[in-house]
């Protein structure tokens, strides 16, 4: 047998407790970020302007900075001041503060094209902003930025990989610890490629199925 | 050591990131708008491959194609450079992302311009650079920007390889002084003006070259 082979099967455990990480990490990070979005992406509606500023901000520096730098501000910079974070929990912060900005600007997106005839009904209706948001602008614009909110959970599955620069014991580590071991770089990173591949390909497909699931006649997304 | 200080010692290293940042999206734009023209061809082995690509290299995460690259492909006879391994990284991933957006764009050029383009003796190279390629151009902004971001952002990750741009002499200056919070914090400022500087510099071009009526939305 092909000795990369054997090396697999010998550590198996560490490659199946690295890939529970990466999972768990995945999904911690997709909802965490999902329900970020949607506050953010509240504030983006609110009328005072200060806030409405400082939320822009918040976006535009979570967008235009990457993701690398955050995980090492909190787990190599925060030590200083006596605050230590495990890795995960520092890659599920920093990775929330940043998905949150995308999903956030994903909803603004879709809320622009929103009939805002509907909005001055529900108004005129008496209902309030709160009940606006919850009962006629989310479930419409959560419905539109389906095919967007899936595409950022197959790019957190890959950013995912990031963590292992600060330690985090993730499938793409476990891959490098075997790779550093027995020297067969190419077949190690080549399966750590097939492997992601594997499992961005069962994402993209539960996405087609959700996305035909919450389909309505009439509202398509493209 | 001032804050201030940080942020010029740091902004020393800002070349290398930018010079990664240009040559990766150069490579990208080439790729890209190199499968978006085949894609024009509808050969069916070339739609196949197109499609191959593209999944392909929207499903690697960066981090893992780029040490194939610099620490698997040594192991196949193929020694690259640190910073070729970055720059093919990022443009084979941008490439994908970038031949989607053109592709797009692309769709959205008249037909009926292409025909009467023809119809006025335009040969296929013609009716490419002078009818499709400028409108495709203008139409693909918003994405190019976009993806400008992401190569951007995924320019730290030459620092795993031994490139000296500023996430590297961040980390440096991290283990010299022990200040990490500052440093980072100003690496992070750092992009976020490099990140505003470009944004600003296309916005500018887009103006400078828009065609009224034909704006991207």
């Amino acid at each position: 047998m092909d000795p990369f082979i054997n090396d697999l099967i010998v550590y198996w455990p560490q490659l199946l407790a690295g890939l529970e990480r990466t999972l768990i990490l995945m999904v911690i990070v997709s909802l965490t970020g999902l329900a970020g979005g949607v506050c953010v992406f509240y504030l983006t509606l609110v009328k005072s302007s200060i806030l409405h500023k400082w939320t822009e901000a918040y976006i535009s520096f979570f967008i235009g900075t990457p993701l690398l730098v955050h995980l090492f501000l909190m787990y190599y910079g925060l030590p200083q001041l006596g605050i230590r974070l495990s890795a995960l929990t520092v890659a599920v912060i920093g990775f929330t503060l940043n998905v949150s900005a995308y999903n956030a600007r994903y909803l603004a997106t879709a809320y622009n094209g929103l009939d805002k005839e509907e909005l001055e009904a529900a108004r005129a209706q008496g209902f309030k902003h709160s009940e606006t948001f919850r009962l006629i602008i989310l479930p419409q614009v959560m419905r539109l930025s389906v095919p967007s909110l899936t595409n950022q959970v197959i790019q957190n599955l890959k950013d995912t990989s990031v963590a292992f620069l600060i330690q985090y014991h993730d499938l793409f580590a476990q891959i490098q610890e075997i790779a550093s071991s027995n020297f067969h770089f190419f077949k190690a990173y080549m399966t750590a490629a097939l492997v992601y591949l594997a499992l961005v390909s069962i994402v993209v497909l539960a996405a087609r199925r959700f996305e035909r699931f919450i389909s309505l006649p009439g509202f398509e997304t493209h | 050591m001032t804050f201030p200080d940080i942020m010029i010692i740091l902004a020393r290293g800002a070349g290398y990131t930018i010079l990664v940042t240009i040559a990766s999206v150069s490579a990208g734009l080439a790729a890209g708008l190199f499968l978006s023209v085949l894609g024009t061809l509808r050969w069916k082995a070339v739609s196949f491959f197109l499609g191959a690509y593209t999944y392909v290299f929207r499903s690697i995460p960066v981090l893992v194609l780029l040490f194939l690259v610099f620490f698997g492909l040594p192991g196949l006879g193929i020694r690259i450079s640190p910073f070729v391994s970055i720059v093919l990284t990022l443009g084979l991933i941008s490439g994908a992302y970038l031949a989607e957006i053109f592709r797009g764009a692309m769709a959205g050029v008249g037909q009926d311009e292409i025909l009467a383009a023809e119809a006025s003796g335009m040969n296929r190279m013609q009716v490419f650079l002078y009818i499709i390629f400028p409108q495709m151009f203008r139409m693909s902004i918003p994405g190019m920007i976009n993806e400008f971001t992401t190569v951007l952002k995924y320019t730290p990750f030459a620092y795993t390889v031994g490139i000296p741009e500023i996430m590297k002499e961040a980390m440096s200056l991290a283990v010299m002084t022990l200040r990490g919070l500052e440093i980072y914090l100003a690496l992070g400022i750092i992009y976020f003006i490099i990140y505003r500087l470009f944004v600003m510099l296309f916005m500018t071009l887009e103006k400078k070259y828009r065609i009224p009526g034909l704006a991207p939305e």
